[in-house]
């Protein structure tokens, strides 16, 4: 007997000690009619008691003393830095998604004509094309919400069609298991919209992830992908705006979340 | 000096004050950053980028989260950031990692139940760094760091519900993950019933 997808966020909360006394009421009262779901809550159980376990680590000899040189390090190069990225800043495309369904499923589809086996190529770094920019322009004209400011150097076109490429890295998941952890891990997704966000050039600049972004990564120093909730999104391209940095915008009205690849280029621009 | 003061006197540039938070968290610090990157040497790094964005960045401290909060964030980041780019650089944290599936071998013999606890660790740790990172981030400030939902969305900037989906989810991922490898639930758990067993011997 399997467990109940919809109450596997409720399970998790009751573990937690994270439910109302309503909540916690409907939930106990399901789990005296569900096997599945009480066989689910005593493996959480389980886990939650192997993190109990887990092993503390002291901090390396002299790890103090190695954050104080690289703030002496890092204090004669900032003004470089900053001025670097304000260069960058001036001609750097900042370019801002909010991908939902249609565009997904446009992306989709021009994936699938450019790879035979478009599952691999999530996988693997998209090389940049400039076939890709052109049809990426055209793509969002339409919704285009500021002036846009492209150069030519920016890496625009470089990015694959957003992939859940970040459920690439788990082992189980080959075959039948792949699809059943995407599909249950992406079935209670849909509760939030929200928007991927990537921007090219500005990415280390720290405001840019403590600011308004629910959550974000970054994968070096030049391309960033956000991703954050489409209610934030205002407060975030005011964030841009404020430093004169132009961006392109549409908004989705589904609700969706992407891991994407995106290209890298120098790491140390 | 209590930590208050001392977060005024960092947020002036006073780099003794820094040097003291530093040598207060690095442990916690770095037992977070070693869990999320699953070798010392990333450890470090990240650990290390933390504790420089908290100086970077003092300024934007506002206080109406508590430090550890803030750094568990620019931890939390900084790993983060450090796996993506070094996933590019083609190093990947493995499942297969050999020195991860042969720690016990050098083991002196141990009582059957640390044998046991040990495994279990193992393969948490293997099942965690099966996960995406983001997932790995917040199970570790979940289960291993015990913040509340609360302070979870605060230092990652989420709202509370997407800090309780998201926490379910990575939960699945990583049970899907230890079902899948066998025996974790055998051995840290005698609550496996009938049906699960039923479930993992019908694959």
């Amino acid at each position: 007997m399997k467990y109940c997808e919809e109450y596997l966020p409720a399970l998790s909360a009751l573990m937690d000690g994270e439910l109302s006394d309503a909540e916690r009421d409907k939930v106990l009262a399901h789990l005296e009619t569900c096997e599945g779901c009480r066989t689910y809550l005593a493996e959480l159980t389980a886990m939650h008691a192997a993190f109990e376990d887990m092993e503390e680590y002291d901090a390396p000899e002299g790890f103090a003393d190695g954050v104080m040189a690289r703030v002496h390090e890092a204090a004669p190069k900032k003004r470089t830095h900053r001025a670097a990225w304000l260069s960058l800043a001036a001609c750097a495309a900042i370019v801002i998604f909010a991908v939902g369904g249609p565009l997904r499923s446009q992306f989709g589809a021009k994936s699938a004509a450019d790879n035979a086996a478009p599952e691999t190529a999530m996988m693997t770094m998209a090389e940049p094309e400039e076939r890709a920019e052109e049809e990426y322009t055209d793509e969002f004209a339409s919704v285009q919400s500021a002036p846009m400011t492209m150069d030519s150097t920016a890496r625009t076109g470089a990015w694959e069609l957003p992939a859940i490429s970040a459920f690439a890295d788990i082992k189980p998941t080959e075959g039948k298991a792949a699809e059943e952890a995407n599909d249950a891990s992406f079935a209670n997704e849909a509760e939030l919209p929200r928007s991927v966000v990537f921007v090219y050039g500005a990415a280390r600049e720290n405001y840019l992830i403590e600011e308004a972004v629910s959550f974000s990564y970054y994968a070096d120093g030049t391309t960033a992908g956000y991703d954050l909730l489409v209610e934030k999104l205002d407060e975030f391209l005011a964030l841009l705006d404020a430093d004169g940095l132009t961006y392109e915008s549409s908004v989705a009205k589904q609700a969706t979340t992407f891991y994407v690849q995106y290209e890298g280029g120098n790491t140390n621009g | 000096m209590n930590e208050k003061e001392l977060i005024l006197l960092l947020q002036q540039g006073d780099e003794a004050a820094f040097e003291t938070l530093v040598r207060l968290y690095e442990k916690k610090i770095y037992t977070l950053c070693r869990r999320m990157c699953g070798n010392d040497e990333d450890a470090q790094e990240a650990a290390q980028d933390a504790f420089l964005a908290l100086w970077r960045s003092a300024k934007s401290f506002r206080g109406d989260a508590s430090l550890s909060t803030w750094l568990y964030r620019l931890a939390t980041n900084a790993c983060i950031d450090l796996l993506r780019r070094s996933k590019r650089g083609g190093e990947r944290v493995s499942l297969d990692d050999e020195e991860t599936t042969f720690e016990l071998v050098d083991a002196a013999p141990l009582p059957e139940q640390a044998l046991e606890r040990k495994e279990t660790q193992r393969l948490i740790n293997e099942g965690l760094a099966a996960l995406p990172e983001d997932y790995r981030a917040i199970l570790l400030l979940r289960e291993a760091e015990g913040l509340s939902y609360a302070e979870i969305a605060a230092a990652m900037h989420m709202e509370l519900g997407t800090v309780k989906s998201r926490i379910s989810r990575g939960r699945v991922l990583l049970r899907n993950y230890l079902t899948a490898s066998g025996n974790f639930f055998d051995s840290a758990s005698s609550k496996v019933t009938e049906c699960n067993r039923e479930e993992m011997s019908a694959k």
